[in-house]
Formats: structure tokens, sequence, C-alpha cells
């Protein structure tokens, strides 16, 4: 096959989002990063829920599902479970995955199914024009929240961390080397991985620019040294750490880079011992006349 | 089958635990093995441990489909099974036959004596704590009073308790042998038979298989190719899974049990998009949070089986209870308007054929099929002609069998895959190149799906309205082609394959006294009854329709203009497949006769109904039970 570049795994959709979108960012590096891996497009299956970000898939060339706002999780693993050939990667918003769609997270990640989830994060609904998230700042306006945001927020690294995702990273739709990398690292990965990516909505989000994070980004690997990525404690740790952080908006650093990565069977290869130990029955007549009386 | 015609009903009650169920089922089996036909309707607890359970198995020289109107026979393993069946006790002084009680003395004496009540005081136990020093034989014992008494075969009964318990070793079996003896003895030397009621003799046995409801179903799906399937736990479909768990891996697929119902056929509608045969078995309230995917299925055109194994609805309502009331979900559920197919079963037998019927139709037109039985059928448990699955080394299947609604065979469907090497000319393409997935102008309305994997027919899928090509579009053009073309499908299903599911019929005469529409376990009751009339010298025609949607109109009202009133048996309040056909034929003047109770009919109340109908001239309106018996009565 000759060798694929990163044009040649987007479709002839155009995205529809706004100028300026961070989303368009998590799509450049998304192919770019398939392209790096030499992916076979037709063994791509890229699901998504409801949202701007949502619309993804359907700008990436190969087998994508556009689904339910919130059930872009579940879809994804009816497709994993059967077909383990396929790379599955579900593209995904904070409101998506967070709010309508928070009570598929824990099962995902506890069963560790072989599946990347990548999240744009952009504290807000922007498909309906404005409205506070799961992840959304204290004081935030939304258009039903006139008064500022009272609601409180969610942390989704300590989240998925709880729920044993197998590969937990941050990073930002400014920074395509970066996103690129931990794209590419995160479809690799064998498990359930989460990606969370900072993804500036200019129309929606005036606060969570490209301006601000220019001066508040930190590279927990690089710049914090947290490098023993298999501890889970100090996963959490650092997770908690940006937590604080999030929390005095004025005197903060964003968190970008991999909190933590360990190997353990996947949800298929504990299917495979399954299926190993039952055997097989191929005929399918056998399977009925076990409902006769038994032979005495 | 047997000489002499041969029908009796025994019923089995106590607690919950004291082996009632079994016993139950070892009168199924050994009707089987004695070459007699069974059907044994199971009644469960509804609380958690402890609570009345009971078994009502009607053995017969023909074919038989309900549990009839009552028990012949009754076995109460205590004071409280007595107490609960009084009604029909008390009932057997207008009956020509008399009612037998077979009663655990230990813990009950009648009363009164009841007229027409033949009584038989055995200390059930005294004799499993005293004498077989086990409490658990209680069950076993009273088999062998039943077999003493009513000529139950020995050997038949013998051999299913010997079926069951061979694994847990001789001892074991020995155990419960020397339990049935005992109570063969009891009545030896205790009792006196004065009741008219006796099984013949063994006859050689049939090819059968014995099956619980939602075990057909399981099965049906299995002979389907069923790969896929997504379980949440819900009374009563669960078993559904539990039965389908294990070969389910040994032909190569997987049972996922999801976190919700919602995830349930996300799931099952991920692994169809990616090329497997998929279902999920649910009740109404997993239908009802389903109802999101089920459009989004119709949207997306993706094959896709939906079982409701009915409940007693609304709310959370009576999960343990019988009830039909979610036709107008499975028919309309889910927002806006897509094509959609609901198959209903009548019987356990039906299930098994019903379920690779569903399959065949959701992956010839890719859309999602209900199959739709209750509570009550998937906990019965039916002696039925062992179906045939032939896989032939081409990978065609064919089901055969004695397929209840009359048709021959039933071949596997697989969806349509594009093959490039049959599109030459590339109708399945665009100028471009890209993959039509949703082509407008097919004859049928159906195009050839593709499956993750073909470098040729790369295309996403989205539940916005699109393009050909899938690319979301809203113009009223793209629109109304597309709609047009998802609804065609269905035009082509009355066309190609409605006929199948409308053989159930029966025409006595161009002016019948009554004709009867009635679906799902109610058919199975209305049957007996339409029979019990004929016996009585009225004309009644009979119509038992498996597919409910789509509804193809003039084979409706072609039949109900050969009577004089059209009769509809159902058990919800609405009637609702009478309101759906009053909605979708020229058929206004239908008598929706319905029971919302949480029990099944009993066939007389039908037999009783009909009579009132035509001797009081009733031609349409809406009536129950109390209509006919100025009261609620509940046929447990």
């Amino acid at each position: 096959m000759a060798v694929l570049t990163a044009k040649d795994y987007r479709s002839e959709v155009e995205p529809t989002w706004c100028a300026g979108c961070g989303d368009f960012g998590v799509l450049n590096a998304t192919a770019r990063a398939l392209a790096e891996l030499q992916k076979d497009p037709a063994k791509v299956v890229g699901v998504s829920g409801i949202g701007c970000s949502s619309r993804l898939p359907l700008f990436l060339k190969g087998y994508n599902a556009h689904t339910l706002h919130g059930r872009a999780i579940t879809f994804a693993i009816g497709v994993k479970v059967a077909r383990p050939d396929l790379d599955v990667i579900v593209f995904t918003g904070d409101g998506d995955m967070f709010s309508i769609g928070s009570g598929h997270n824990p099962h995902v990640a506890r069963r560790n199914l072989d599946i990347t989830i990548i999240m744009m994060d952009n504290k807000v609904y922007g498909l309906t024009k404005n409205q506070i998230s799961p992840t959304s700042r204290d004081g935030q306006y939304g258009s039903l929240t006139p008064y500022g945001n009272i609601d409180g927020h969610i942390n989704p690294i300590m989240y998925m961390l709880t729920f044993g995702a197998t590969y937990v990273a941050q990073t930002y739709a400014g920074n395509l080397k970066h996103m690129t990398k931990i794209i590419k690292e995160a479809i690799s990965h064998k498990g359930l991985s989460f990606v969370n990516i900072i993804s500036p909505c200019p129309t929606f989000n005036k606060f969570d620019s490209y301006k601000y994070y220019k001066n508040h980004l930190i590279d927990i690997n690089e710049d914090l040294g947290h490098n023993e990525i298999d501890n889970f404690n100090k996963a959490m740790e650092m997770a908690i750490h940006w937590d604080d952080n999030y929390r005095d908006p004025n005197n903060t650093k964003a968190h970008i880079g991999v909190y933590y990565k360990v190997e353990k069977p996947t949800y298929h290869d504990r299917v495979k011992e399954v299926q190993e130990r039952l055997g097989r029955e191929d005929s399918i007549q056998n399977l009925i006349n076990v409902c006769k009386p038994k032979a005495i | 089958m047997a000489n002499e015609r041969f029908d009796l009903v025994i019923k089995v009650g106590g607690e919950g635990g004291e082996g009632v169920i079994t016993a139950g089922d070892f009168l199924t089996e050994t009707a089987a093995r004695a070459g007699y036909w069974a059907v044994n309707y199971k009644s469960y607890p509804a609380e958690i441990k402890g609570g009345y359970a009971q078994s009502t198995v009607r053995v017969s020289s023909e074919r038989v489909y309900s549990t009839g109107d009552s028990f012949d026979i009754l076995c109460a393993f205590n004071g409280e099974a007595v107490e609960k069946n009084m009604v029909f006790l008390k009932r057997a002084k207008e009956e020509s036959k008399p009612k037998v009680l077979v009663y655990d003395s230990t813990d009950y004496q009648p009363v009164e004596e009841l007229e027409n009540v033949i009584y038989y005081p055995v200390p059930l136990s005294e004799l499993a704590k005293d004498v077989m020093k086990a409490y658990i034989t209680k069950n076993i014992i009273a088999l062998g009073v039943l077999s003493e008494l009513f000529e139950i075969p020995e050997k038949s009964i013998k051999d299913a308790i010997k079926a069951k318990f061979m694994r847990k070793g001789e001892r074991i079996v020995e155990m419960n042998y020397k339990a049935f003896d005992l109570g063969r003895q009891y009545v030896r030397e205790n009792l006196k038979k004065v009741d008219p009621y006796k099984f013949p003799a063994p006859q050689e046995p049939q090819d059968v298989v014995i099956m619980e409801g939602n075990q057909a179903v399981a099965k049906g799906s299995i002979a389907a190719g069923v790969q896929f399937y997504a379980a949440y736990p819900i009374t009563p479909a669960t078993t559904v899974g539990n039965y389908i768990v294990n070969d389910l891996i040994k032909r190569g697929g997987w049972l996922y049990q999801a976190e919700d119902e919602i995830s349930s056929l996300g799931m099952a509608l991920g692994a169809s998009f990616a090329g497997k045969k998929a279902m999920t078995a649910t009740s109404g309230p997993g239908i009802s949070l389903m109802s999101e995917f089920i459009s989004y299925a119709g949207i997306t055109e993706l094959p896709i089986v939906i079982v409701d194994v009915q409940r007693g609805g609304p709310g959370t309502g009576m999960p343990t209870k019988h009830e039909q009331a979610d036709l107008f979900i499975c028919a309309f559920g889910g927002h806006g308007d897509f094509p959609r197919a609901i198959l209903a079963a009548t019987t356990v037998e039906d299930n098994f054929y019903l379920a690779v019927e569903a399959f065949n139709l959701a992956e010839k037109y890719q859309i999602p099929v209900f199959l739709m039985t209750d509570g009550a059928l998937a906990i019965r448990s039916e002696v039925f002609p062992t179906p045939k699955v032939e896989q032939r080394e081409d990978g065609k299947i064919i089901v055969r069998g004695q397929i209840p609604y009359g048709v021959e065979e039933i071949e596997v469907v697989n969806r349509w895959i594009y093959n490039p090497e049959e599109d030459k000319e590339g109708r399945f393409k665009s100028p471009t190149g890209r993959f039509l997935r949703y082509k407008t102008d097919t004859p049928d309305g159906i195009t050839p799906m593709a499956i993750p994997g073909d470098p040729n027919a790369i295309h996403a899928i989205t539940g916005l309205e699109r393009t050909e090509n899938t690319d979301p579009r809203f113009t009223p053009e793209i629109r109304v082609k597309q709609m047009n073309k998802r609804f065609r499908k269905l035009q082509t299903l009355l066309r190609e394959d409605a006929a199948r599911y409308y053989k159930d019929m029966r025409i006595d005469s161009d002016n019948a006294d009554v004709a009867i529409i009635s679906w799902g376990l109610t058919a199975s009751i209305a049957r007996e009854a339409a029979k019990r009339l004929r016996e009585q010298g009225y004309t009644v025609n009979e119509f038992y329709p498996r597919l409910l949607w789509p509804i193809k109109a003039e084979v409706f009202e072609e039949f109900a203009s050969k009577a004089k009133r059209v009769i509809v048996p159902e058990t919800n309040y609405h009637g609702q497949l009478a309101f759906i056909l009053r909605a979708t034929t020229n058929l206004k003047d239908l008598i929706s006769y319905v029971a919302y109770r949480g029990e099944a009919f009993i066939p007389k109340e039908i037999e009783d109904f009909a009579k009132m109908a035509i001797e009081k001239d009733i031609k349409k309106g809406w009536f129950t039970p109390s209509d006919v018996y100025g009261t609620v009565v509940g046929a447990i």
C-alpha cells in the first residue's frame, strides 16, 4: 500500500465549525496521528455523539458513526466487541461525555475496552449556543445561567483515573505537535485510553481563549517532572493538583501531558479466554437438541 | 397420536422453594416422555425469597395452546395453595367434571366439604421430614402420589427424575426414587381412588423439545445467526440472555451486559454497523429507554432485533404479571417517522420461529424489528416438535419444523453487502467514486450496506438527514427522497413478506356468527374459545396475524367482511390492536374485548363474551369480562 498522508484521512465533507474553533486542530492532529501510524482508513471507526466536537468523524475518512447525544461510547463498544480488529475512536465533548453520557464512562473504563476516547473540552455547550457544561468555570455565563455558574465542576482526568482507564492524558488544541503525539500514543495503547483536549471555543467561551492558554500551559511530564506514569497515586496527585489550581483561574496552570499509562489485559483479552474455555459448537441442531428429554 | 382423546390439567401450588415449579417441570417432561403434548404455565412468587408459586400443567393427546379454564387436579403443598384456588374449587359444583384436591394434610385441614370436589389428604411434609428425613424430597413424594392416583406412567416420570438428578450422582437419584416410591406406597395403603381421572398408557414418544418461551427466543436467534446480544437485566426478559449466553459464545459471538437499556441498544447497533447480526431483549421500561436509539436505527437503516417481553405497565407496573400493552410503543415509539416491523408470538413454539423471521426482516429491510412476547409466554414451557436446522455447505441455513403459522420453511436471510463486482456500472457510486449508501432510486427502497474493512465503500453514518452519500443535508428535495426511500421498504415488506405472517386464518363461513382477531398469548387462548363455540354450533372465523406492523389493510378488511361481528380480545386497556386496525383499515366496527388485570384471559371468558355479543347483536364497542360476569374475575 502506498504511504498515506494526513489528507488521505480526511473525508470530502468540509467542517462546519466557527473560525478559530479548537476542534480544527484536533481534526488535523488526528489525521496526522493516523498517517504516522499508517492506519488503514477502512479499519478505523470514529464514533461520536452530538455537539460541535461530535461532528469530527464526519470530516474523517473511515467507517464513522455520528450517533446520539451522550451515546457514542455505547455504540463504540458494540463495534469493538463485534470487531476487535478495528481501531475504534470516540470523539466527544465535555457536555456529551460528562453530562448526558456520563453514565457510560465508568463501565467502558473498568472493562478496559481497547477504545480511544478523545474529548474536546471547550467548557461550554456551543451547538446550542452557550450553556454551561460540567467543566465550566465558576461564574461562567450561560444562556440558562445568566447569573453566572454556581453549579461546581468536575475534573474529567480524576474521574477517568478512578474508573480504571489505563491511559489518561491531556493536551491542547493549540499545540499540534503535542496533540499528535498524545493521540498517536492513545490509539496505540492497548486498553481504554482517554485524552482530554483543551479546545477553545472563541464564539461562546471568551475566557478559555488561545491568549489565556498561551500563558497558562504547563507540561506535567517535562516541566513538572511527572515521570512515574505507571504510578496511580502519583497520577491522581497530579490530577488533584490541576483541579486545585483550576478553582482559582487567575492563578493557575493548565496541564498537558500523560498522567497515567499502564498495561492491563483488555476486555477482548478476557473475552478470548472465555471463548477458548467454552469451545465451539458448529452444529446449530445440537444446540436445539439439548432441549429434548435427555436419553436415559 | 393417542387413540382416545385425553386432556388433563394438573396444578401444583405451594411455597416458593418447595419444588413446586420443579414438580411442574417433571410433569411436563413426563408427558413428553410418555408421548403426549403438554403446556406448563409457571407462576413464580413476586418476592425474592418465599411466597406463593404454582405450576399449571395441561397434558393432552392433542396439541394444546392454553392451560384451559381451570384445573382438574390441584396438588396443594400447603394451605395457602388451597386458599388461593378456593374460587375454582367452589366453582366445581357448577361443572360437570369433579375437581380433585390432593393436599398436604400436615399443613391443612378442609373446613368444609365442597360439592363436586374429591379430597385426598396426604401428609406430604411429615413423610418428607419423618420418613425421608429430607424435606427437599416433598415434591418428589407428591409426584409419587400423583403418579399412583392418576396412573401417570411410572417409568416416564422416573426417567424424568433420573435425567434431572443423574449429574449429581447415583445416590441422589436413588434417594429421589425412594421418595417417589414412598408417595406411591402411601396412596396404595391409605387412599381409595374415587375420581375419574387417569393418564393413558404411554406411547411411542415423538421427536420433541421442551422449551420455555425465553429459551425459544434464544434458540431461534441462534438459528438465525445472531452474533451479538446486549443485555440489561429486567423482569421478565432477563432469561433470554441467561439462555443465550453460552450458545452465543460457542457460536463465536458474545453477550455484553450493558450498564442500562440505552446502552444495550447502542451497543447492539454498533455491532450491527460492524457487520454482525445483533439483538437485545427487554421489557416495557427498557423499550421506553431505548426509544431514541430505535429512531436512530430507523434513519441510519441499521438492522436490529429488539425483543419486548411485555409485562404489566405503566411505570414499574406489575413486573411479574401478564399484559400486552406495549403494542403502541413498539409501533409508534421513538421520535419522527421511520419504518419498522413488529412480529408477535402466540406460543413458545412461535417464539422460536419468529425469532428467525425477525432477523430475516431486520437484515433484509435494514430496519428495527420488534419481536413481542410477554411474561406469561416467557416462563411457560411447551412440548413441541423439534425444529430442524439445516446448515448447508454453501453457508445457507434452512429452518424447518411444524411452523405454527403455516409456512413451509424459513431460509435465513443475510443483509445485502455491497460488492463492487456486482456494480460494474457504478450504480452505487457517485461520479467522484463515493459510496452511495442511501441511494434513493432503488425500486424496493433497499440499498446495499458495507461493513468496516472494505476499502471500496467507506462511508459514515449519521442520525442527521443526509444525502445519498451520507453527508448531512436538510433540503426539501433530499428530505423527501430519503423519506420515500425509507418508507418504500415497508411497501416492499407488505408486498413480498406480509403474507407469510397472515396464514393463520380460518374461515368457517362467509357470514360467520363471529370472527376473532387476536395476537400474542391471547390468540392461543382465543383459539380454544373458538373451538368450543364451533362445537356448540356457531360459525367462527379466526385470524391470528403474526405481523402487527405494518398492517396490510385489505387482508383484515376482507377477513372482517365475512362475519357479522369481529371481536378483538387482547390484554390491555385501550384495545391497542383494535385501535391500530381502526386507524389503518376501513374497519370501524370492531369489538374490543379487553382484560387489564395482570392475568391472561381464560378460554371461557372469550367464549362467553362471544355468545353474549351474538345474543345481544353487539357490533362494536369496548368490553371487559366484567360486562359478562358483572365482577372482576382473576384467572389465576
